[in-house]
């Protein structure tokens, strides 16, 4: 609601203003739709406003006289719901000359009625009845459909080699409470839907809905052998839901805080739908109205598809977004098998390298002192080598240390490492258990060459005294340092672009509606004011 | 206006318009599952949330039969026998179909007390009732086979089995019971 933020950030004696110059663009719907809400918040320009409201009922100043075309914003005749002749926007409807086209009785919006069963039309860009407004305009739904939404009431959608348009839309609030297993009791979660109403050009209605992750196609069917979930089965997820919105034309007159029921079978019971639809690839629900005393109403039968993001997508027609998360995910596939490439690059070359017992040596048990190994010799600068340290076995539950240092021929400390080794044991509700860890590998790489003194010395331990302590030193070990910075890297990029795929395509791919109070339904501030002073 | 007993007569103003021609339209003609058929009228009845619409085919052999549209799908009926009931409409259609007839007592007392949810006995089979409710006569046009006047009122049971809708609908002057099954819209073909 792009409109009424702007025109809200400016000082009011500006607003008349542009909002004229919105109306000369072409923005009359959501002009329309924003002109309560700025009176709400400008009680001061309430006179004005409603002058603009009332001159958009009537008919624009075209010349243009009437036209069957529906093509681009070319004005139709259509008749509106008091009977006369007038002129307003064109509106593509997927039935053709045999829908309705016609502008509310409240506000002028330009509205349709395609189903020859369609009992009631709310408009959604003021919430009234458009066929029948209210006298006192307050009989409104408290929210609006924002006039801007990407997807909404006359948006098309492909399905099954099939054009479809969305005629209406509800939304509910509730409640879905299901059994987990493994804690043994029902669990109830919160839960919001918005429900899309489809029509096709053969009259066939269908519904999609949104639940916020996941997006299904659903059609009414006759069962084959109809059952009712009992209320407290827990093989089946139930729904409580109260309708809190609804715009569009309905086969029925839907009320705010309508009730219903839902019962989703988590596995489709046997012979429920007909034998040749393949069960397995739908959900299957039983769906309740409740009457306004909370009694059962009707019921029906829904049978489910889940939609992938990518079929929501083709179908809304985001071609250009589709195949930017194709690509994207293509993206990641690829700096995924680079990780891999790398991984397996660095295994056969270690495997074929060949890696030499340089120098070994080892502790005395149960001494405290130092033992120096010997000297290593490192030929060139940039030299790895790999140092093998390992502990003899010890008891359980215990644990000793031991520490490597490396000095130079001059007797600096080059370098170094500690280790530490143990043994430990223990029970849980799988039975005993046993852990040791008795040897370790360090990599170290020498910026110089020449004699390096290698020194053991063991270290805390728990011991009664230290076990014996074995150092072996490898070399030309593989470095793994540049494969670890070119995962990384792959990885990194493996992650973003996995993740701009699902987001671009979660994103793209949603189609809750996007709904804005309804400040018309709101109390008259001024009208308030007057009531409150004394007489 | 409706022609029988060898006259035409008609059966007052109605106050609910006809409007938005939909799919079905009286005066369209086609094939229905290789028949050939002409929708000859249409009787609109509301109940309390809304409406429905009821077609009425004839086919070129005389005979007809009833569509209903209901929430974009299309069903079939054919009448079946209700013993110790008669009515117009069940004489005067021919869709009766002595292979698929139920042919059960009903029992107009308990039915008033059916609610949805419950199993009610048919013919051999149970039938789970998905709906219930009054309903009157909105409107008519065209020819039909069965006298409808204005603001008639009936009640209405639909009840469901093994693909197959049961409706049973109690007028002033008797009840007649139809099973439906679902059209494949595509096995409508219109000649224009």
């Amino acid at each position: 609601m792009q409109l009424l933020e702007s025109l809200l950030e400016m000082h009011p004696d500006k607003i008349p203003g542009v909002v004229e110059q919105y109306i000369k663009e072409g923005e009359l719907n959501s002009v329309r739709q924003a002109i309560p809400s700025l009176i709400h918040h400008h009680p001061q320009l309430r006179e004005p406003l409603l002058a603009i409201a009332e001159r958009l009922k009537q008919p624009p100043p075209l010349s243009a006289t009437d036209a069957t075309d529906n093509a681009g914003n070319t004005p139709i005749a259509a008749v509106s719901n008091d009977g006369t002749k007038r002129d307003v926007d064109a509106i593509e409807t997927i039935a053709g000359d045999h829908a309705q086209v016609f502008a509310c009785g409240n506000c002028g919006g330009t509205v349709s009625k395609q189903h020859p069963d369609s009992n009631h039309v709310i408009c959604h860009y003021c919430g009234c009845d458009a066929l029948h407004p209210p006298a006192d305009g307050l009989a409104r739904w408290r929210q609006l459909l924002d006039a801007r939404s990407q997807f909404t009431i006359g948006s098309l959608f492909h399905y099954k080699k099939r054009d479809w348009q969305v005629i209406g839309v509800q939304c509910y609030s509730g409640k879905i409470r299901e059994w987990d297993s493994e804690d043994k009791t029902w669990e109830t979660n919160s839960q919001n839907i918005s429900l899309w109403w489809l029509l096709n050009e053969r009259r066939e209605l269908a519904w999609m809905s949104d639940y916020g992750k996941s997006r299904y196609w659903s059609e009414k069917f006759i069962p084959f052998k109809p059952q009712m979930p009992a209320h407290d089965d827990k093989k089946v997820e139930h729904g409580t839901w109260e309708l809190v919105f609804a715009a569009g034309e309905f086969s029925y007159m839907p009320y705010d805080g309508e009730k219903r029921e839902s019962r989703e079978y988590l596995r489709t019971p046997v012979g429920l739908d007909a034998p040749s639809m393949n069960s397995s690839k739908h959900s299957y629900s039983v769906e309740t109205g409740m009457d306004a005393n909370g009694e059962p109403e009707e019921i029906e039968f829904i049978r489910s598809s889940k939609l992938s993001d990518s079929q929501v997508l083709a179908g809304i027609g985001m071609a250009k977004l589709l195949d930017t998360v194709k690509r994207w995910s293509t993206t990641s596939y690829v700096f995924a098998g680079t990780i891999a490439a790398l991984l397996i690059t660095y295994g056969i070359t270690t495997l074929l390298s060949d890696s030499t017992v340089v120098l070994e040596g080892s502790t005395v048990a149960s001494t405290r002192e130092p033992t120096e190994l010997g000297t290593l010799k490192v030929e060139t600068a940039g030299e790895s080598f790999a140092f093998e340290l390992a502990s003899a076995r010890f008891s359980a539950n215990r644990y000793a240390e031991v520490i490597l240092d490396i000095e130079d021929s001059d007797g600096v400390w080059a370098g170094g490492a500690e280790a530490e080794f143990w043994h430990e044991t223990g029970r849980d509700s799988d039975g005993s258990w046993t852990e040791t860890d008795y040897g370790v590998t360090k990599e170290f790489r020498f910026d110089n060459p020449g004699s390096y003194t290698l020194t053991l010395t063991p270290g805390a331990t728990n011991l009664d005294a230290p076990p014996q302590f074995r150092a072996t030193v490898r070399s030309h070990p593989n470095s793994f340092f540049p494969f670890i910075l070119a995962g990384l890297a792959a990885l990194a990029f493996a992650v973003i672009s996995h993740m701009k795929a699902e987001h671009g395509a979660a994103s793209g791919a949603s189609i809750r509606a996007r709904l804005r109070s309804n400040t018309s339904a709101l109390p008259d501030r001024k009208k308030i004011r007057e009531q409150k002073q004394p007489a | 206006m409706h022609y029988n007993n060898n006259q035409w007569s008609t059966s007052g103003r109605f106050e609910h318009e006809i409007d938005a021609p939909g799919y079905l339209r009286t005066g369209r003609s086609g094939t229905l599952e290789d028949q050939r058929f002409t929708v000859a009228g249409r009787v609109r009845l509301g109940y309390k949330r809304g409406h429905w619409d009821e077609w009425w085919l004839s086919f070129e052999d005389g005979t007809g039969c009833w569509i209903e549209e209901d929430d974009g799908n299309y069903q079939r009926h054919t009448e079946v026998s209700l013993n110790d009931t008669h009515t117009d409409k069940a004489r005067q259609s021919d869709a009766m179909d002595a292979a698929s007839a139920l042919d059960f007592k009903l029992d107009t007392v308990a039915l008033a007390a059916t609610r949805v949810g419950q199993f009610i006995p048919a013919g051999n089979e149970q039938w789970f009732v998905t709906e219930t409710g009054a309903a009157n006569v909105l409107g008519a046009e065209g020819q039909l086979p069965v006298t409808v006047s204005p603001e008639q009122t009936m009640r209405y049971l639909d009840a469901v089995t093994g693909g197959r809708k049961l409706s049973i609908e109690v007028w002033p002057d008797g009840a007649l019971a139809s099973v439906s099954t679902l059209i494949d819209t595509s096995a409508l073909r219109w000649d224009t």
